[in-house]
C-alpha cells in the first residue's frame, strides 16, 4: 500500500483539525495559525511518522500543546487576534445560538490550559490518562485542572448548568 | 452532563470555517525555519564572537581537515544579515539525519572548546570538542517546543529545558553529564525560560510563571532538591531570559523580552532588587565586577552597569570564520 502523502493529510485532517483548534481558541484566524503551526512541525518529521502510523497523534498533540504554550507567544505579540466586536448579540429566538454564545464567553474566560483539558474530555471523549498523556502532565493535574475549569464555566455562565452540572468535577 | 457539553463543543466547533491550508503549510514551514535558523543564528553568533572575544579562546576551537566533519560556520562579510550555518555531515550514519535538521538552541562552553547544540524536534544534544576533536550525541526524552540550553561552569555538565507546558507540574529541565552520559530530570513546576548557571555550578535561575502560566519572577533552583527561592518584581520581569551570573555569584544581569521593547537589568541576588536603572536590552556577559559586555548592531561592547560605553571590544563588519571539527572515527 501506498504510504500517505503529506499534502493528502493536510486536505483530510484539516476540517477535523480547524473544528479543535476553534474550540481551543474561539477565533477563526487564530484556529487557522494554530493548524498551521501544528502541520508545519509534522511536516518535519513527517517521514517519520509515516514510518510509524503516528502523525495523527502527533499533529494533535503538538497542537494542544502550542495552544497551552500560549503565554510565550502572548509575550511577543501584544494584540490578540479577534474577528468579532465584543458587543453582545441581543436574545435569540434559537436557544442554540444562545448556548453556543454563552459557551464560547465562558471558555474565553479560561486559561488556554483548562480550555484544552475541557475539548479533549468532552469534546474528544479522551479519559483522563489519555489527555495528561497529549498535555504532557499527570492524571492528578487534568483532573483538577477539569473541576477548576468546570467550576468556572459555572460561574461564568450560570446560564450552561444544565449543560456543565452542578457538583460535576467540583 | 457529558453528552450535552459535547453537543454544545460540537455547535461551537461548526463554526469553524473550512480553509485549505495546504500551500499555508509548505510555505510557512519554509519561512518558519529560515527564521528559527536566523534567530538562533544571532544568538549564537553573539555568545560564539562574546565569549571568545572576551575570554579571548577563539583558538580553543581547533580547525580539522576536511571531510567527514560537523561544522560550525557563520559570516559577516558585511552583507546582512549576518547569519550562522549549521551542516552535519557525520559519515553515513543515521547520526547525519538529525544533524542536518535545524538547530533548535546552541551554547559555546565557558572555556570555549565545546559547543552545545540542540538539534531535530525530539532533543538531541550534540557535543562538539574542538580539544579532542569529538562529536557526541546524546538522545533526551523531552518535549520539542523551544528547548533553551546552557553550560555548567564545569564546562561538562548542560541543563537543556523541557519547556513544552510551562506552569504545569511536569515542566522541568534536564541536567546532562557530558562525559558520563548521566541525565538527570529536575522538575520544576513553574519553569518559564531562561537557564543561568551559578558560578557554584549547584543552583540555576530560570524564569517563573504562575499556576495561570503568566510570568512570575525569577527562580533559584538548588539542584540538590533544596528549597526554590523567588526573586521578584514580576511586573518588570516579564520573560526574562539569558541569565548571567557576576563572577561572584552576588548579581545577576536578565535580559527581560516581555514589554514593549526589550530591557535588561542587573539583579541584586540576595536582596531580588533591581540595582540601577534598565539597560538597553541584550545578552550581557560579565567581564569584570563591574563591567558588562554586550553584543549590538555594530560590535561587541564594553560597558558599566548602568549601561554606559566604555569602548567597543570588536567591531563587527570584519569577522567570519569557519570551524571544521573532525569526527572521531565510528561515532
Amino acid at each position: 500500500m501506498t504510504a500517505p502523502t503529506f499534502d493528502d493529510f493536510v486536505r483530510t485532517r484539516t476540517p477535523g483539525l480547524l473544528r479543535v483548534a476553534y474550540l481551543l481558541t474561539g477565533e477563526q484566524h487564530a484556529a487557522e495559525d494554530l493548524v498551521q503551526s501544528a502541520l508545519e512541525r509534522t511536516a518535519g518529521r513527517w517521514r517519520h511518522l509515516v514510518r510509524n502510523d503516528s502523525a495523527d497523534g502527533y499533529v494533535r498533540t503538538v497542537m494542544y500543546r502550542l495552544q497551552v504554550d500560549r503565554w510565550r507567544r502572548r509575550a511577543k505579540f501584544a494584540e490578540q487576534v479577534t474577528a468579532a466586536v465584543p458587543d453582545g448579540a441581543g436574545p435569540d429566538p434559537y436557544g442554540a445560538a444562545d448556548t453556543r454564545l454563552a459557551l464560547r464567553a465562558a471558555l474565553a474566560r479560561l486559561t488556554p490550559r483548562q480550555r484544552a483539558v475541557l475539548v479533549l474530555r468532552f469534546f474528544e471523549d479522551l479519559g483522563e490518562a489519555r489527555t495528561a498523556e497529549v498535555l504532557g502532565c499527570s492524571a492528578g493535574t487534568v483532573k483538577s485542572q477539569t473541576a477548576l475549569a468546570l467550576r468556572r464555566l459555572r460561574e461564568g455562565a450560570p446560564e450552561l448548568a444544565d449543560l456543565v452540572g452542578n457538583g460535576v468535577g467540583a | 452532563m457529558n453528552g450535552s457539553l459535547r453537543d454544545a463543543f460540537e455547535d461551537l466547533a461548526a463554526e469553524a470555517r473550512p480553509v485549505d491550508l495546504a500551500a499555508r503549510v509548505t510555505r510557512g514551514a519554509r519561512r518558519r525555519r529560515q527564521r528559527r535558523v536566523g534567530a538562533v543564528a544571532v544568538a549564537t553568533l553573539a555568545l560564539v564572537l562574546g565569549t571568545t572575544v572576551v575570554l579571548g579562546r577563539v583558538d580553543q576551537v581547533r580547525p580539522a581537515s576536511p571531510g567527514k566533519a560537523y561544522d560550525v560556520f557563520w559570516a559577516d562579510d558585511q552583507s546582512l544579515p549576518r547569519y550562522m550555518h549549521y551542516a552535519a555531515t557525520v559519515g553515513s550514519t543515521a547520526r547525519a539525519e538529525q544533524g542536518t535538521g535545524p538547530v533548535d538552541a546552541a551554547a559555546l562552553s565557558p572555556d570555549g572548546r565545546k559547543v552545545a547544540l540542540v538539534v531535530g524536534q525530539t532533543v538531541d544534544v550534540l557535543v562538539l570538542d574542538g580539544a579532542r576533536r569529538t562529536v557526541e550525541g546524546f538522545a533526551l526524552p523531552a518535549a520539542d517546543n523551544f528547548p533553551e540550553i546552557a553550560w555548567a561552569p564545569d564546562n561538562r555538565r548542560v541543563a537543556v529545558t523541557d519547556p513544552s507546558d510551562p506552569g504545569i507540574t511536569s515542566a522541568g529541565f534536564w541536567v546532562l553529564d557530558t562525559v558520563t552520559g548521566e541525565s538527570r530530570y529536575i522538575r520544576h513546576g513553574h519553569l518559564g525560560a531562561g537557564l543561568g548557571w551559578a558560578p557554584d555550578g549547584q543552583t540555576l535561575a530560570v524564569s517563573a510563571v504562575d499556576d495561570r502560566g503568566d510570568p512570575a519572577g525569577i527562580d533559584l533552583v538548588p539542584l540538590d532538591g533544596g528549597p526554590v527561592r523567588r526573586l521578584g518584581a514580576a511586573e518588570r520581569w516579564l520573560l526574562a531570559s539569558a541569565y548571567s551570573w557576576s563572577p561572584d555569584g552576588t548579581r545577576l544581569v536578565v535580559l527581560d523580552n516581555g514589554g514593549t521593547s526589550a530591557e535588561s537589568f542587573v539583579v541584586d541576588v540576595a536582596t531580588g532588587s533591581q540595582i540601577g536603572g534598565a539597560l538597553p536590552g541584550g545578552r550581557y556577559v560579565w567581564r569584570g565586577p563591574d563591567r558588562l559586555a554586550v553584543e549590538r548592531i555594530d560590535g561587541l561592547v564594553e560597558t558599566g552597569l548602568d549601561g554606559r560605553e566604555i569602548r567597543v571590544l570588536y567591531p563587527f563588519g570584519r569577522t567570519g570564520g569557519h570551524y571544521r571539527v573532525a569526527v572521531r572515527p565510528g561515532s
